[in-house]
């Protein structure tokens, strides 16, 4: 505990980070209209890409070379209008506003002064509710420390296929997704009586390519975008294991929603 | 030190307190509202805004101009349109001869005829001895391909509505097909009469009981890739018409592609309270760019006293692929793109046969209107392409 630091510069800091953030996120102005059925089109592939790119859910080197983080991610959906031209479409808030999957990362050995992990995410291809996604995804950053400041660049790669009824109650359309992905983000670890509280803030970009296969006539609709992101989060490490985070991440003028993350920290040296 | 750890918790508090009501307040999905093309008419130099008035005494197109399709062609706009002469018992336009002219422009407002060799100054007449469109020749669209132009019109041998024995109206012309004619400079035309439909027309009517067993017409070709889409009329024997789609590879021989609607239509009437709930033809396609297709058409409330379309305002849809479409409600009060005019305008008792076409960063509509005396002329409206 002894890189810690409790200034109040420091807990000021990380509350205007954090107010800013998230004054920002909601300042956004909203997107521009659709001129035709497909910009509408595009516009859900794209949203529906972005709710399975893989967030940070973490502050820029949140673990020690040899730590390593096992737990569940829950991802929030927002309502999401499925209307296109003169008909309605299924999306997925229709279906469900979370879905969960399974995170991994581990601290890996670098210089003093750096932190590096990398992660992996998850989801098998369970049908629930007529719905079944079947994702991958990547994950690696590399952190610099000054006492309680961290900064940190992460890349992340998700590819996912997803099947679930789109145009109509009884098909089962098909979304396949490809995210590559970036971000710079900045942390302060703080200490409370709780446990270690680390805030961050960060921005990135992201390569969306999404796929959509309409199942009764084979039609194929795409959607390449690239994508700004700001995220701000804050993780809780308490209890010695307990590894918890929650992050409010926005695509400006596109989607923003909060992600969260309850994992098993695990010190693999001990 | 207390004091110190405990501004510490607060604003510690204060923060996760903020970032909580961050999270809930700011979930949100920006999906995109429709913001269609905003049509405005264009008032042109002829009679009550219409860009081109009637042919002089004696030309083929003295009564009225109609069925119209227009593109740019280099330098100009072209803009053929069927013409009605003077001829047969009944007043009007309902037993004259149509046949296709010509006019050009370079602003797309001010239109100067194209004098051709045919008829009264057409350039492309009427059918002779026992050809299918000895009476109507009209609705052209011509389809600039490479260095060859291709025409596909409406052809007929009977009179527009005229029983021409007793000389009143009352017997509308049931049996248009479509025709074929090309040229290498867009003037001076050749038909040909050797197409896979009757009389050696361009397409085979349905089966008794097809959306196309009375007539077909009102075409709109597209090249798509290596394909060529023919967008035409299919009317059925209730007289009711809708859009149907054929294919060919050689722009020749078409093999018709039934679609998912009624009867395989691509585009159907509407449901009751539409605006296209008698008909629901004419089509306009542009493929704008890979997985946008849009289409304007006809569409008309009720049927007229004898049947068939009667009114008419102009609809939007849209595709991905050019074969399956669906209707996208335009910001009117019934749905439709573009309404008829005011009175006293010449489009102030409907609208018939949109031809749109991109022409940099405006979209151009051509259309043919007509008045509530039933005089035909054609108009124009614009659109900025956002």
């Amino acid at each position: 505990m002894s890189h810690l630091h409790r200034p109040p510069r420091g807990a000021v800091a990380t509350a205007l980070t954090v107010g800013v953030a998230a004054a920002a996120t909601l300042a956004w102005p909203g997107a521009a209209g659709a001129q035709t059925m497909l910009d509408q089109e595009e516009r859900l592939i794209e949203l529906h890409s972005l709710l399975v790119a893989l967030p940070a859910l973490a502050p820029p080197g949140a673990w020690r070379a040899g730590q390593a983080s096992l737990g569940l991610e829950v991802v929030t959906i927002p309502e999401i209008d499925g209307t296109t031209g003169g008909k309605r479409q299924i999306t997925a808030s229709d279906q469900t506003r979370l879905f969960p999957r399974l995170r991994l990362a581990a601290g890996l050995p670098v210089a003093e002064g750096w932190r590096a992990f990398a992660g992996a995410a998850y989801i098998p291809p369970i049908e629930v509710n007529r719905v079944s996604s079947h994702l991958g995804a990547l994950e690696a950053g590399l952190a610099w420390e000054r006492g309680p400041l961290s900064v940190g660049l992460r890349a992340q790669g998700v590819y996912a296929s997803s099947r679930s009824p789109v145009t109509e109650p009884d098909t089962r359309d098909t979304l396949r997704t490809v995210v590559a992905g970036a971000d710079l983000s900045a942390g302060w670890r703080v200490a409370t009586a709780f446990g270690e509280l680390t805030p961050w803030v960060g921005a990135g970009a992201a390569r969306v390519d999404g796929r959509f296969r309409v199942e009764r006539d084979g039609a194929v609709l795409t959607s390449r975008t690239t994508d700004l992101s700001l995220t701000a989060g804050v993780r809780l490490v308490t209890l010695g294991h307990l590894d918890c985070a929650a992050e409010l991440v926005a695509y400006p003028g596109r989607l923003v929603h909060p992600n969260l993350r309850v994992a098993w920290l695990h010190d693999l040296g001990r | 030190m207390p004091m110190a750890r405990h501004l510490h918790r607060r604003l510690t508090s204060t923060a996760l307190a903020g970032l909580l009501l961050g999270l809930l307040a700011a979930c949100s999905a920006d999906t995109a509202p429709l913001s269609p093309l905003e049509w405005r008419k264009v008032t042109g130099p002829g009679p009550n805004g219409a860009v081109l008035g009637l042919g002089a005494p004696g030309a083929f197109d003295e009564r009225a101009n109609f069925t119209v399709s227009a593109f740019r062609d280099g330098d100009v706009i072209r803009l053929y349109y069927g013409g009605s002469d003077a001829t047969g018992p009944c007043a009007g336009i309902n037993s004259s001869h149509w046949r296709i002219g010509l006019a050009t422009s370079t602003d797309g407002v001010a239109f100067t005829r194209v004098a051709g060799q045919e008829t009264g100054g057409a350039i492309l007449d009427n059918g002779t001895g026992d050809a299918f469109d000895t009476q109507i020749t009209y609705r052209p669209f011509v389809l600039k391909d490479g260095a060859t132009y291709r025409m596909w019109f409406n052809g007929s041998t009977m009179p527009f509505n005229c029983d021409t024995t007793t000389g009143q109206t009352g017997v509308l012309a049931n049996n248009r097909r479509i025709g074929y004619a090309e040229s290498t400079d867009g003037r001076v035309w050749t038909k040909h009469y050797d197409g896979d439909g009757p009389g050696g027309s361009v397409l085979p009517l349905g089966p008794v009981g097809a959306i196309d067993a009375q007539q077909v017409g009102y075409v709109w070709v597209i090249k798509d890739g290596a394909e060529y889409k023919m967008y035409y009329s299919a009317n059925d024997a209730t007289n009711t018409w809708r859009v149907a789609l054929a294919t060919s590879t050689d722009a020749r021989h078409w093999t018709k592609k039934p679609g998912k609607l009624f009867g395989g239509a691509i585009l159907d009437v509407g449901r009751d309270g539409s605006f296209d709930l008698a008909c629901a033809y004419q089509p306009s396609v542009v493929k704008e760019r890979e997985q946008l297709y849009r289409m304007w058409y006809r569409g008309c409330t009720a049927a007229g006293p004898l049947g068939g379309p009667s009114g008419g305002t102009i609809g939007y849809a849209e595709s991905n692929d050019g074969i399956t479409w669906v209707k996208i409600p335009q910001p009117s009060p019934r749905g439709d793109a573009l309404q008829r005019g005011a009175a006293g305008a010449f489009d102030s008792g409907g609208l018939t046969t949109p031809a749109v076409f991109l022409d940099g960063g405006i979209w151009n509509m051509y259309y043919a209107g007509f008045d509530t005396s039933g005089q035909f002329l054609a108009g124009l409206a614009r659109a900025a392409n956002p």
